[in-house]
């Protein structure tokens, strides 16, 4: 059992390394606390928007570690300083990563159990892995994807937007997009290319769907200038109450004219606090 | 250029090295590339600042790994208040670059890594906080890669077309700006200065409708037109049609810094290809 207050601020070491997944070498940064028998929090952002940075997730493994649990973050294939080539990129791929992530991260602390903190398309491929690895006590669910379809549509609609707001006409449709990415494998998004190979592959994955089977404790933070919880978060919320969930829903705005991804530290704290409660 | 990974480059993701080192405002994290232990060794280790250390679509991350596969090594980190390091997150300014960072992570690598040469390379803000390293270390430089970046002091107008209605005051604004003259960044002036008193080469890249163009304009009337002839040699210039402060022409300007980067090594210069041709043209994005 762990206390439900502890020090302020206790020590944690950082560690990073490379580790293997499939063949190939992986980064992984290591946020190791000494709380006895706490869970280890494992980051998981895995697709190429919002990845890029991680600054986010590093600032609140941070904080979450000095709240005495050890925190793990990673970056997936093709992603960030890990190998892999982006065209070979698939959804079963990034949960394999998740997976062995996990293992790789429980092994290194010596924490049996884990909670999980799904980051944007991070939450899908958090609730695929968690089913094949044993003791997921709790899971977080950053500003979560709810379909791989939505997003890429919404991904591809942003590029008309960016378009537009340079006084130009979009050049494409979402449809015509998707027809090129179709015929030629690849479309770029701001950013970032959407391979045919990792569309197919994901495009069903739905959240609630790969939800069925989990009964734990979860938090939805959102992060968002809303003073309310959206209406997909909340159709989330409700969805997995009915299933008998004990959920909790925290709104996280960040500073006026700021994005809120700069500044975690909030939703940090409030993740770490949904911590101190699961225990 | 074909970056998928290759068994060299994959062998170089193997050996790479997560670093941590001492910034002047805390800590900054990057990864360090040991050269291929089968290739003819490079003399210089390069650098990338970076925000974050990979970049968009990790070009920075792909290119270190190409050219340590051909014996460089190489350092790419965050800068301060950017990916893993330690500090306030800011937007980029103009007139504050971060080359203390770029001299501390230079400091460090002849330190722990027994480096004594160094290669820069930078893509817009990342390429002034290169420069900026100048100050301190321009002994220790033999090259800069420096695309796109802004020089003067304050934007000059740009085109009206920009699909923004502007308002009078705005507008008003920027008649009062075009009356005067534009002034160079003292910062990139000092650095520049500095660049052109070493013995470092360098590459300045842009494009003819970026509008960074007309900013560099300025440099090249103000600041290159007074080089001596050695120094003008060394200071390469190259314009390139269409745009490459875009998204997508990072592509095209990462792609020239390798090549650029490649004159450097030794077995390169010695095979006679000391200069490379020129890239094709950057496509409008």
């Amino acid at each position: 059992m762990l206390s439900r207050h502890p020090p302020e601020k206790q020590k944690w070491t950082e560690e990073r390394r490379y580790f293997e997944s499939d063949g190939r070498p992986l980064y992984g940064a290591m946020y190791r606390a000494e709380r006895p028998g706490a869970p280890i929090v494992l980051f998981c952002n895995s697709f190429s928007e919002n990845h890029c940075e991680g600054r986010a997730e590093a600032i609140a493994a941070r904080i979450i570690a000095a709240s005495g649990y050890s925190a793990f973050l990673y970056h997936p294939r093709a992603h960030g300083d890990s190998a892999g080539d982006p065209e070979d990129v698939t959804f079963e791929g990034l949960v394999e990563d998740a997976v062995n992530a996990a293992s790789y991260a429980r092994r290194r602390c010596g924490a049996s159990q884990i909670v999980w903190v799904g980051v944007r398309f991070g939450a899908l491929v958090a609730a695929h892995a968690i089913p094949r690895i044993t003791d997921t006590t709790g899971l977080a669910l950053w500003e979560p994807v709810l379909s791989a379809r939505d997003y890429f549509r919404k991904s591809m609609r942003h590029v008309m937007y960016y378009e537009m707001s340079k006084g130009e006409r979009p050049s494409l449709t979402v449809d015509q997009m998707s027809e090129r990415l179709k015929r030629e494998g690849k479309i770029s998004v701001l950013g970032f290319d959407l391979h045919r190979n990792f569309v197919e592959s994901a495009q069903d994955a739905d959240l609630l769907d790969a939800l069925q089977p989990w009964r734990g404790p979860t938090l939805i933070a959102q992060f968002q200038k809303h003073s309310r919880l959206s209406r997909e978060h909340n159709q989330l919320r409700e969805a997995l109450v009915r299933r008998g969930l004990g959920v909790r829903a925290v709104l996280h705005r960040g500073p006026a004219g700021a994005d809120s991804w700069w500044t975690p530290e909030g939703i940090a704290k409030q993740t770490g606090d949904w911590l101190d409660e699961l225990a | 250029m074909n970056w998928r990974e290759t068994p060299a480059t994959l062998s170089r993701a193997r050996a790479e090295q997560p670093l941590v080192f001492k910034g002047p405002k805390g800590a900054l994290h990057g990864i360090f590339t040991p050269p291929a232990p089968d290739a003819s060794l490079a003399s210089a280790c390069v650098v990338f600042p970076g925000r974050p250390r990979s970049g968009l679509r990790r070009l920075p991350v792909l290119a270190a790994r190409i050219l340590a596969a051909e014996g460089f090594a190489a350092l790419r980190f965050d800068l301060r208040g950017r990916g893993e390091s330690a500090g306030e997150v800011e937007m980029p300014s103009r007139q504050e670059p971060r080359g203390e960072d770029v001299v501390a992570a230079i400091r460090y690598l002849r330190e722990a890594h027994g480096q004594k040469q160094f290669l820069l390379a930078g893509y817009c803000f990342d390429a002034v906080t290169a420069l900026d390293a100048f100050r301190d270390e321009a002994d220790a430089i033999s090259g800069i890669f420096f695309a796109t970046a802004a020089v003067l002091e304050e934007k000059p107008d740009g085109p009206p077309a920009d699909g923004l209605a502007r308002s009078a005051a705005s507008r008003l604004r920027s008649m009062v700006r075009r009356a005067r003259a534009p002034k160079i960044l003292d910062s990139f002036e000092i650095s520049f200065r500095a660049l052109a008193r070493s013995h470092a080469r360098a590459l300045f890249l842009y494009a003819e409708q970026d509008r960074l163009r007309a900013e560099f304009r300025v440099a090249e009337e103000v600041l290159f037109s007074k080089l001596d002839s050695e120094a003008r040699e060394r200071l390469e210039i190259e314009i390139w049609p269409g745009r490459i402060h875009t998204i997508e022409g990072q592509f095209a300007a990462i792609e020239r810094a390798i090549s650029w980067l490649r004159e450097f090594h030794p077995a390169r210069s010695q095979s006679g290809a000391w200069r490379e041709p020129r890239q094709p043209i950057a496509q409008e994005s």
